[in-house]
């Protein structure tokens, strides 16, 4: 195998910087950890080659610190940095300063960055490339009476969207003229802690529609290939918590159409490495441009699974200026495949994130089942970053198999100490709506509200279990101390110094 | 065989155990649960024809119980002796806690202010995402607790209010 990078910085922390790292792993290519104050000992420091700490664990002073993380490239001798999701994956600066240091930034250009993440100017390009749009804003502004004239110009409701935006952080939707200003403030400041940029903008807020996305790869010759769709449409708080592929709302035609223009709006912005082209599909089967994510997204495993790419080995190729593969022209979509998403946060409690120490934890396994997670036992779940903690992932034959196996999946998924939403991530999956594939933006607001879906309450079988932890355990107060206590340990941590052949007091 | 009471939320459950062989069998009413370990914290449970796969761990005087992708917070009865109002601190009206530990962002009132029920008080942020807090009741702001920057929990107040006597 032709040598493509060195070694090679994640910048990034928990699943996704575990994930690189078994890329990085596959294709031969040496990794280097980053890690802040309360990662000192996680996962994804453990599982690279070698780590570097790079500060305190608020995000601006570590994992959003330019000179820090690549000071930490160049004093380790790294020449690529992979920036995951989230943190500096879409921060144009970063690229350019990459470049200028002589590192490759693992996605796209700078520029292409800049068109794509301004929402307002990739809203023209797409436009421009002839692919239809969600009305809205054409520009943004500071002035609330702008905002107040263009709302009641295309009709409540209304969304406000950050221009910088992702994640559903900085948006907001308004029924009506009486919250739009305070919503305007209360997004302005969150896409400032969340971007570093406060500039929003309003789009019509259409009613029921889906998420459908598509995955993009481009190389740095200009070819160019998408990937099939990804349904993300069951989203709380327009964040995604179950994505799957491929979409039961597609006809071959349609998905042939879509597709051609999330390639078109790629070519629009000379895109390169892997993306993501969000369109929205209403009711009627029209679909408009939402946004393209120029990055590696969250729920990009489901695509790996019903097409066998590996997309973070392509985005390695691709970085290291490798063609494409001429036969990923002639993929197909061979089963299907769903993810659930393992964020630290209550159901119970409007999914408010949920911190603290991880007491026990188990993943699942088995055919077609791949767990992507950041976590193990004692991990702890800090308030200073993102609450995802892990991603589940099935593919089947069939839908029908998939849903099945996913629920199996969750039921055997073990995690104590934060709370996760799980068991209401069952209750969808089994709802006669989710199964008949009748699935909006507005799922869970339209009928998860109703407590007589919900299943696996069984608070006399959670009393029978602590009953017989008592009985088997009656002397164990605390996990962690329980365990360092009951574990024997090894003759080789206890025997101190050693070495074969030498004495070690030369 | 044993006793053991256990109380989940509002909810009381009497169980009894025994030990037979490798197994535990746990009978709560008219149902009986058998229990093998399979590992440290975790067991095969079967009821019937059909089995799950349970993991307990006791902390701090909880028992955590992850059953069919649920979660359960079980005290035993004879660990509550202690005040048991300091688990329903929420249920005060007087007192503003934050929905989850984090950073506060905004307070919207000041000491003395007239405030009503369902009225704006703060905005705490966590993991990226911001909560705003409303208020509980009606009533006037009788005390500010944090300031903008401060780190908070879920236990202590941070704003007080004097509620408006009923009428």
């Amino acid at each position: 195998m032709k040598k493509l990078f060195t070694k090679i910085l994640i910048a990034n922390r928990s699943e996704i910087a575990v994930r690189v790292i078994h890329a990085c792993k596959t294709l031969g290519i040496p990794t280097v950890a980053v890690y802040s104050d309360s990662d000192k000992s996680s996962k994804h420091r453990l599982l690279a080659d070698e780590s570097v700490h790079i500060g305190e664990s608020a995000p601006l002073q570590s994992y959003l610190n330019f000179e820090k993380i690549i000071g930490a490239a160049k004093s380790i001798g790294c020449d690529a940095i992979h920036p995951g999701y989230g943190f500096l994956a879409e921060n144009a600066g970063f690229a350019e300063h990459c470049k200028k240091e002589k590192i490759k930034f693992i996605g796209p250009t700078a520029e292409a960055m800049r068109l794509m993440g301004d929402k307002v100017a990739s809203r023209k390009a797409a436009h421009n490339a002839g692919v239809p749009l969600v009305p809205g804003m054409e520009s943004t502004s500071s002035d609330i009476k702008a905002f107040a004239k263009f709302a009641k110009e295309i009709g409540y409701p209304i969304l406000i969207k950050a221009s910088s935006g992702g994640g559903g952080k900085g948006m907001r939707a308004v029924g009506s003229e009486k919250g739009l200003e305070s919503a305007i403030e209360s997004a302005q400041r969150e896409a400032m802690k969340a971007f570093g940029d406060d500039r929003v903008y309003i789009e019509k807020l259409l009613m029921n529609p889906r998420h459908i996305e598509f995955q993009i790869l481009a190389d740095e010759h200009g070819n160019r290939i998408h990937l099939f769709e990804r349904e993300c449409s069951i989203q709380r708080r327009h964040q995604k918590i179950i994505e799957e592929t491929p979409s039961v709302a597609l006809t071959e035609e349609l998905r042939q159409r879509m597709g051609a223009d999330a390639v078109k709006v790629a070519a629009s912005a000379n895109y390169t490495n892997a993306g993501t082209v969000e369109f929205l599909l209403d009711q009627d089967g029209n679909h408009y441009f939402l946004e393209m994510n120029t990055r590696l997204q969250v729920e990009h495993p489901i695509t790996e699974m019903v097409t066998g790419v590996d997309l973070v080995i392509e985005q390695i190729k691709i970085a290291a200026g490798e063609k494409l593969n001429p036969e990923l022209s002639n993929l197909a979509q061979r089963g299907h495949a769903i993810e659930c998403r393992i964020y630290a946060e209550d159901p119970d409690n409007k999914f408010l994130p949920s911190s603290g120490k991880i007491l026990f934890y188990r993943e699942p396994s088995g055919p077609g089942i791949r767990v992507d997670s950041g976590i193990t036992n004692g991990s702890d779940i800090s308030i200073d970053y993102d609450p995802i903690m892990a991603k589940l992932i099935v593919h089947a034959a069939d839908r029908n198999t998939a849903v099945s196996k996913m629920i199996q999946a969750l039921n055997d998924y073990k995690i104590l100490g934060v709370r996760t939403a799980r068991g209401f991530m069952i209750d969808v999956l089994k709802h006669e709506q989710f199964v008949y594939g009748n699935i909006t933006t507005s799922f869970i607001e339209d009928h998860m509200s109703d407590s007589s879906n919900r299943n696996g309450d069984d608070q006399e079988l959670a009393a029978a279990t602590a009953a017989a932890l008592s009985i088997l355990s009656p002397k164990r107060t605390q996990a962690a101390s329980a365990n360092s206590q009951s574990r024997i340990p090894s003759p080789w941590e206890m025997i101190g110094s050693w070495s074969i052949g030498s004495s070690i007091n030369e | 065989m044993s006793e053991i009471s256990f109380v989940i939320g509002d909810k009381s459950i009497k169980a009894s155990a025994r030990r037979e062989n490798d197994s535990i069998f746990v009978k709560i009413g008219a149902r009986e649960f058998q229990f093998s370990a399979i590992a440290e914290n975790l067991f095969k449970v079967s009821a019937g024809a059909k089995s799950h796969i349970a993991a307990a761990v006791k902390h701090k005087d909880i028992i955590y119980v992850d059953i069919d992708a649920r979660v359960f917070e079980v005290r035993e009865a004879s660990s509550l002796h202690d005040s048991p109002a300091a688990f329903s601190h929420h249920a005060v009206k007087d007192k503003v806690f934050a929905p989850m530990p984090g950073k506060i962002v905004k307070i919207m009132v000041n000491k003395g202010d007239a405030v009503k029920s369902k009225q704006p008080l703060a905005i705490v942020e966590a993991m990226k995402m911001e909560n705003q807090i409303n208020s509980p009741a009606s009533g006037k702001v009788k005390a500010v607790n944090f300031s903008v920057g401060d780190q908070v929990n879920t236990t202590s107040s941070i704003i007080d209010l004097e509620l408006e006597s009923a009428p």
